[in-house]
């Protein structure tokens, strides 16, 4: 049976929930699995467009798996990793990161300051991504929201 | 002696030098419609950036001035951008009754984007339709950049909107 996370802002009603993509990306679905539940910050991404994105701290250092073409699907969910150093300064305060990204419309490209971003693409919400959505978009104008991912 | 603007975010202030002999049309114009105020957006494609939205009689619709080649821009770089209301697709917030599809704008670069300065991968500003879009850098911000203001543009990211007004600076 399919694994499912529940992701909720803790601060608003609507509930959505995520498929792990587990015979794609095992690895990286067991590793993020078992780092549930996470309750964090979740900021709009400024480069990739309709994406979210929020950091796992410390960092949780992952190899490349099941790496996303690109263009993502809306409600796609994906890991990725920056090494130290990797950019110039500190992005978002940090010399390393991981993160989780969720993209929540079309158009989005997972990307940094150089442009496109190699990311391991583990889960897909199939549920409510149009209620989940709404609130992803009011962040623009709302800002950061907290946000927790759950074992369903 | 060139012209200044100021930035008041929230508070916090910053000047800005106008290109004049690089873009003197789009100082002209921008001039004339100051002091221009509304909500600052952040950026979702372009990094370090916030965005004012001219709404109303402030609307301007100028063509292109020295168009920006690469797309490259630098901390501190202050863009108008223009584009046709058919760009925009879909039912998105930012088209809804706080703004409008036709958009008219101040880009304000305010960071260090950590990539080189690459601006704009939305893709509207990427357009050749001159008919349909246009671009301009017409004010730089003075250095250095205030650290509140800087503070401020970054908040505006997490926080979400914040009140921006543009003014003439004259002493």
């Amino acid at each position: 049976m399919t694994r499912r996370i529940r992701i909720k802002f803790t601060k608003e009603d609507t509930i959505a929930y995520a498929d792990l993509i587990e015979d794609e990306a095992p690895r990286t679905s067991n590793a993020i699995w078992d780092l549930l539940p996470l309750k964090t910050i979740c900021i709009h991404d400024i480069w990739s467009g309709p994406q979210l994105l929020l950091h796992l701290d410390p960092p949780k250092v992952l190899e490349p798996e099941n790496l996303l073409g690109y263009i993502p699907m809306p409600g796609d969910v994906f890991y990725y990793y920056r090494p130290p150093n990797y950019f110039r300064g500190a992005p978002y305060g940090r010399k390393e990161a991981a993160e989780i990204g969720i993209t929540y419309a079309r158009d989005s490209r997972p990307q940094g300051p150089r442009g496109p971003k190699a990311v391991n693409l583990f889960a897909s919400i199939t549920e409510n991504l149009e209620g989940f959505s709404k609130i992803a978009e009011r962040m623009i104008f709302e800002g950061a929201k907290e946000i927790r991912l759950e074992k369903a | 002696m060139a012209r200044k603007i100021i930035l008041d975010l929230e508070g916090e202030t910053a000047t800005a030098t106008m290109l004049e002999k690089f873009a003197p049309l789009t100082c002209e114009a921008v001039w004339n419609i100051l002091p221009v105020e509304g909500r600052a957006i952040h950026a979702n494609w372009s990094g370090r950036e916030i965005m004012l939205h001219l709404e109303g009689e402030k609307l301007l619709r100028i063509p292109s001035e020295r168009r920006l080649r690469s797309h490259f821009v630098a901390p501190g770089d202050i863009v108008y951008y223009w584009r046709d209301a058919q760009l925009s697709r879909g039912k998105q917030l930012a088209y809804s009754s706080q703004f409008q599809r036709e958009l008219s704008e101040f880009a304000i670069f305010y960071g260090d984007p950590c990539g080189e300065g690459l601006e704009a991968d939305d893709p509207s500003r990427q357009l050749r339709q001159v008919s349909l879009t246009s671009h301009t850098k017409f004010a730089s911000l003075d250095k250095p950049i205030p650290e509140g203001f800087l503070k401020k543009c970054e908040a505006n990211r997490h926080e979400g909107l914040k009140r921006l007004v543009v003014s003439r600076f004259e002493k």
